[in-house]
């Protein structure tokens, strides 16, 4: 029955001639290299959630009095973007299901993401010719972490309240264009109501579409250059061996698609996220503790939270504090997080294409600068739960300050000089003998080993 | 085996909707939809999966080819038909022209948001203004014992944002006011800007025993004997103090504005 | 308590009830102080009372009164076994490093709202399932990362592994 419809297609549009060549396209095996589909996934559940969410949620700061079902907000006084965030999770069939199934799906999607660029940074698959694709990876990053931000936004409770004001002060920090820039942005003078429906259309329309548009371009390249796979028998630079998209990989996806969702949806169920009916409706003059963001702004947090209290002042003009952590720091990480293919392409002199991975062990330079970033990326995340630290383990958050303060700089160089000491000796050490294999090539094509 | 465990796994599935479908129709809980969902979705996902390792025949090699397309002297491309000098200045003309339609595009910007000087210079205290709580209530003397605090506001802005305050009571034998600010603290009662001078987080914690301001976003310490100079934690600035005196008939009253810019600082905060 | 200076322990009394009337009433004699409230729950309202929480209390010891860090080693401490009395007394006389609220402040009417509110923080249970301790973005995305992208990696393991 698929043959005929297919056919009548084909009649049409001659689809055939694209669909042959499609089904034949080799995948590459490995477990690493289905991250960058894991974060695609939850990037769908993100969509089917979100579309449902946006029938109920109404992005709007005027303010309502709550009269649905969860008494202890009874009769209060709260703007309509919280008001209906409580009335989707307590009053709608299977809104709060939703809701978290959502809200937890944007935490994965960015881890999934991390992870996928981390495995792309160390096996160098980010070298000529796939450096527009680590540019648009790192983008995706990035408008992946902006649309989480203005997401857990929009109810408009204390929690996100207090991360709107914070994100205020930082905009204003910037110097000469600041003050103009975070007026412009929000809508006014902090605070501006403004900046619920702002966001809305942020997070619903055009960050979206942006991260579909640039998702396409992903992988249209992904297509074009094929994928890159690990050296071994058979694998050489002219040929890509393992999978073909049909019907082998194509199933296989379509079950780690379902398996993800099973889990998003999972955790949606059984894991309670961001009740905002205990955080109550944002005040300006309120503020609970502990005050965090959403994990992935953590290293932010963290920056802001250690960075001493310099402030630079001359001529009657300043540069403020948070300017450094705020907006210095990021800064800086994501110009060399995108540039990376650039630069390490003219600090080893190395323009040649390759479509075979490196083990990470066998280049100690790239492997031990990315995991120095790490670690100093990982002091800051924990940087950033200073005080639920110091509280669960009853210690001074003082102490755990200053202490992260010397971490910080003293950490991410260990951890690259013993990464780098270990690489260097997994790399060139006792030298292995080769083994006597036979390779059969099979009559697809494929190449195995026959013992 | 294989294909018994497909067939339980889609089973399952069937159920876990059944199952789903009377749960949402019966609003039961949020662990059991959740779960039956995910049971739903995984027993698809595991045959798929299971049934996928019975297709095929091992690996495939697919040939990569080269990537760059071979060069061909009789079409030369999209870069070759824009150069030479008439086409070059002609493209330039129209670059510049675009470039400032562009920028003039730009300035619907402007309506986008009000250019935020003066609100960030000036707050709604101004001298004689009463204090009140967050109720609107007046504040008298006598409202706090000493080691007690409050979030005030000016009379009728009750809950504004830049004018938020805390008043404090502390023993004013023990209070090091700075020079000029000898009388801005009738009976021990003294009041700061609430907005951290950081981030701009409100300063929300007192510790009386301690005669500190904790800002609880990131540490911020302020000691609230000497003008609320920052002690630890990353606020460059002590919080701007509130002149205030109290009136014949008790109420506490605001002699002027605060002294400078409340809250973070931008780039222009000292001209 | 050896040191005034360190944090409190909530631990079992070594005093009998009676021993501890008698001691109040001694202290008591020596000078003026508060009153042990009159607390009753039962009149307090709830959603007044969250409000009032969320103003004056929830800045040190957490929207959810789980406790929260204060400087050099001391902490607001989780609410979850304070009784209605005790609650009163603590806003009445202000342990520790806690700001004293008198009762032009919050009168007696308003204690019974946010002891009523408190005391509904302990008994309800969590509507989006388990609450990781209702501390917040923290064990959040530590669950994120370990139990979701955790579990994604060895289903993903899973997969490769049971194609070949």
């Amino acid at each position: 029955m698929l043959r005929e419809v297919g056919a009548k297609l084909d009649e049409r549009t001659g689809s055939n001639r694209f669909l042959q060549a499609a089904m034949k396209k080799v995948f590459p095996d490995h477990w690493s290299f289905l991250l960058g589909e894991v974060a695609l996934y939850s990037f769908v559940v993100l969509l089917a959630t979100g579309v449902y969410l946006t029938f109920f949620f109404v992005p709007d700061a005027e303010p309502i009095t709550y009269t649905g079902s969860y008494v202890a907000l009874d009769g209060i006084t709260m703007s309509r973007a919280f008001e209906s965030t409580l009335r989707l999770s307590f009053d709608v069939r299977a809104g709060l299901l939703i809701r978290q199934i959502h809200h937890w799906a944007a935490l994965v999607f960015i881890a999934a993401i991390v992870a996928h660029l981390m495995r792309i940074f160390f096996t160098g698959a980010f070298r000529k010719p796939r450096e527009i694709n680590w540019v648009i990876g790192v983008a995706l990053l990035l408008l992946g972490i902006v649309n989480g931000f203005a997401g857990y936004s929009l109810p408009d409770d204390l929690l996100s309240g207090t991360g709107l004001r914070i994100a205020y002060s930082i905009a204003q920090s910037i110097p000469l264009l600041g003050p103009w820039l975070a007026s412009l942005g929000f809508g006014g003078p902090y605070p501006a109501p403004e900046i619920i429906p702002r966001l809305y259309t942020l997070h619903i329309l055009l960050v979206p579409a942006l991260i579909v548009a640039v998702l396409s371009v992903h992988l249209a390249l992904i297509v074009r250059q094929k994928h890159t796979q690990f050296p071994g028998p058979g694998r050489t630079e002219e040929n890509v061996v393992g999978t073909p998209l049909w019907p082998r990989f194509a199933a296989k996806s379509t079950g780690l698609f379902l398996m993800v969702s099973a889990t998003l949806v999972a955790l949606g169920g059984l894991f309670q996220i961001n009740p905002i009916w205990l955080y109550g409706p944002y005040h300006p003059s309120q503020v609970s503790a502990p005050a965090q963001p959403d994990w992935y702004m953590g290293w932010l947090e963290g920056a802001l939270r250690i960075f001493p209290n310099w402030e630079i002042r001359a001529f009657g003009f300043e540069i403020p504090n948070v300017f450094f952590p705020g907006v210095l720091l990021p800064g800086i990480t994501f110009g060399i997080l995108f540039a990376w293919p650039f630069l390490e392409a003219r600090l080893t002199g190395d323009h040649q294409i390759h479509h075979l991975l490196d083990e990470p062990s066998a280049r100690p330079w790239r492997t031990s600068i990315g995991l120095a970033a790490l670690s100093f990326f990982m002091v800051l995340f924990i940087a950033g739960s200073n005080d639920v630290i110091a509280s669960r383990f009853q210690l001074s958050v003082n102490a755990v300050t200053y202490t992260l303060r010397v971490l910080v700089l003293i950490v991410p160089p260990l951890v690259g000089a013993v990464a780098y000491r270990i690489a260097t000796e997994r790399s060139s050490g006792p030298p292995r003998r080769p083994t006597e294999e036979t390779i059969v090539r099979s009559e697809g094509g494929g190449f195995h080993t026959h013992d | 085996m294989r294909d018994r465990a497909i067939i339980i796994s889609l089973l399952a599935s069937a159920a876990a909707s059944v199952g789903l479908a009377i749960a949402f129709l019966a609003e039961g809980g949020l662990a059991a939809q959740g779960i039956l969902l995910a049971i739903a979705l995984a027993g698809i996902g595991t045959a798929l999966v299971m049934w996928a390792h019975t297709l095929g025949e091992g690996e495939v090699a697919e040939p990569r080819g080269e990537l760059a397309t071979p060069t061909d002297p009789e079409s030369p491309g999209p870069g070759a038909t824009l150069s030479g000098p008439s086409r070059r200045s002609f493209v330039g003309s129209l670059l510049g022209a675009i470039g400032a339609l562009a920028v003039a595009l730009l300035s619907p910007i402007k309506s986008l948001g009000r250019s935020p000087e003066s609100a960030l210079r000036h707050t709604k205290w101004a001298a004689g203004i009463p204090l009140v709580d967050a109720d609107g209530h007046r504040i008298f003397l006598g409202a706090l014992e000493i080691g007690g605090v409050a979030t005030v506001f000016p009379e009728g802005y009750t809950g504004d944002a830049v004018s938020q305050a805390l008043l404090l009571r502390v023993d004013p034998k023990r209070l090091q006011p700075l020079p000029g600010r000898e009388d801005w603290s009738p009976d021990g009662y003294i009041v700061f800007s609430k907005v951290c001078t950081h981030a701009g987080c409100p300063v929300g914690l007192f510790e009386n025993t301690r005669d500190q301001l904790l800002c609880p976003c990131h540490q911020s310490t302020f000691n609230v004997l000497a003008g609320a100079k920052p002690v630890f934690g990353p606020a460059p600035r002590p919080l701007p103090q509130l002149p205030i005196t109290a009136t014949t008939d008790g109420a506490l009253v605001a002699l002027g504005d605060f002294p400078e810019p409340i809250g973070p600082g931008f780039w222009n905060r000292d001209t | 308590m050896a040191d005034p200076g360190a944090q409190p322990v909530r631990k079992p009394s070594p005093f009998t009830s009676d021993e501890i009337d008698a001691i109040v009433a001694y202290v008591a004699s020596l000078g003026a102080g508060p009153d042990i409230p009159n607390v009753d729950i039962t009149i307090g309202d709830l959603a007044r009372g969250g409000e009032l929480f969320r103003t004056n209390c929830a800045a040190c010891h957490g929207a959810a009164a789980g406790g929260g860090a204060l400087s050099y080693g001391r902490n607001a401490p989780e609410l979850y076994q304070a009784s209605p009395i005790e609650i009163g007394e603590a806003i009445r006389s202000g342990p520790g490093p806690m700001p004293i609220f008198d009762d032009t402040q919050l009168n007696s009417g308003e204690i019974n709202d946010v002891a009523r509110y408190v005391t509904a923080l302990q008994t309800d249970g969590d509507p989006g399932g388990f609450g990781l301790g209702r501390i917040g973005p923290v064990p959040e995305g530590l669950v994120a990362w370990i139990l979701g992208l955790g579990s994604i990696l060895v289903i993903t393991r899973l997969i490769e592994r049971s194609s070949r």
